[in-house]
């Protein structure tokens, strides 16, 4: 997996497995320190994504959400967007097109 | 060598360096079967659940969602193996977030012992004209295979940040079955 911070929050791309567990966390240390009321994560360029790549963005949400803010998913596509449906995601997070 | 080398045809097993003699032989009547051997340390540092599809695919054809399907259902397999199987990684250290690094360093830790770190990770495909299975083995102590939950079956883990793997693999493969005390798991796709 590869990360990129822009403006409203991050990029990821490649591939999110379960190897990513410590690179994720850091991700989202870094992210916590900004102040914004909500967090994007472009998922755009994201390829493939495991089971434990979506436990992870659970809890993601669930540290956004106790800093009072709110984490967007934006553009997942292909098996990204097909494990987002058959895992129902879609209705436990903010999804975007 | 990279390991998408080292599967490419006419190479029907791969085995790691270290691990000759321990592939299970399988006897099955097959059009095409493909064969790797690997330690658990190589299979956490390198997809070789994709580097395995990838070699599939250039033995026969996957068309439509298959790839997916079959990318997906592989690397579950894998990952179950792998951490609960041969690493006997607790999944509570996946419940928060603070416990992300304590996961890595413990599976760090685990993957220096020469014991667990040498420890197999087998994955066999076997293909007819109709069906495709891939089976993936590990060397723990196996689980009931009444785990396995049924096709439809509401996901008890759907908003927890683990345990779905078993559910995913149910809705993405045609047949699953757990077998050999379930230290091994099958994964069947019609073609």
């Amino acid at each position: 997996m590869e990360f990129r911070f822009g403006n409203d929050g991050v990029q990821i791309s490649g591939e999110f497995t379960f190897t990513d567990h410590a690179s994720f966390k850091s991700m989202i240390d870094r992210l916590l320190l900004d102040g914004s009321s909500s967090v994007t994560m472009d998922l755009g360029q994201l390829q493939f994504i495991d089971s434990a790549g979506l436990g992870m963005l659970l809890l993601a949400r669930d540290a956004f959400g106790k800093a009072d803010r709110k984490l967007v998913l934006r553009a997942p596509s292909g098996q990204v967007k097909r494990m987002f449906g058959l895992t129902k995601f879609d209705t436990l997070f903010s999804v975007e097109d | 060598m990279s390991l998408s080398q080292a599967l490419s045809p006419p190479v029907i097993q791969c085995v790691e360096l270290g691990l000759e003699g321990r592939l299970k032989a399988g006897r099955e009547r097959v059009v095409g079967q493909l064969s790797l051997l690997v330690s658990t340390r190589s299979a956490y540092r390198h997809p070789v659940g994709r580097r395995f599809l990838e070699a599939i695919e250039k033995r026969t054809k996957i068309a439509g969602d298959l790839h997916d399907r079959i990318g997906t259902a592989v690397q579950e397999a894998v990952m179950n193996s792998l951490l609960h199987g041969n690493l006997h990684i607790d999944t509570q250290a996946r419940e928060s977030l603070e416990g992300l690094n304590e996961l890595h360093e413990s599976i760090a830790h685990e993957l220096e012992r020469p014991d667990v770190a040498h420890c197999m990770i087998q994955l066999d495909a076997l293909w007819s004209t109709k069906m495709l299975y891939v089976i993936v083995r590990d060397s723990g102590v196996g689980y009931p295979r009444d785990r396995l939950p049924r096709r439809g079956e509401p996901d008890a883990c759907a908003a927890r940040s683990s345990g779905r793997g078993l559910s995913i693999l149910t809705a993405v493969c045609d047949r699953v079955a757990v077998i050999e005390g379930g230290r091994a798991i099958r994964l069947g796709f019609r073609l």
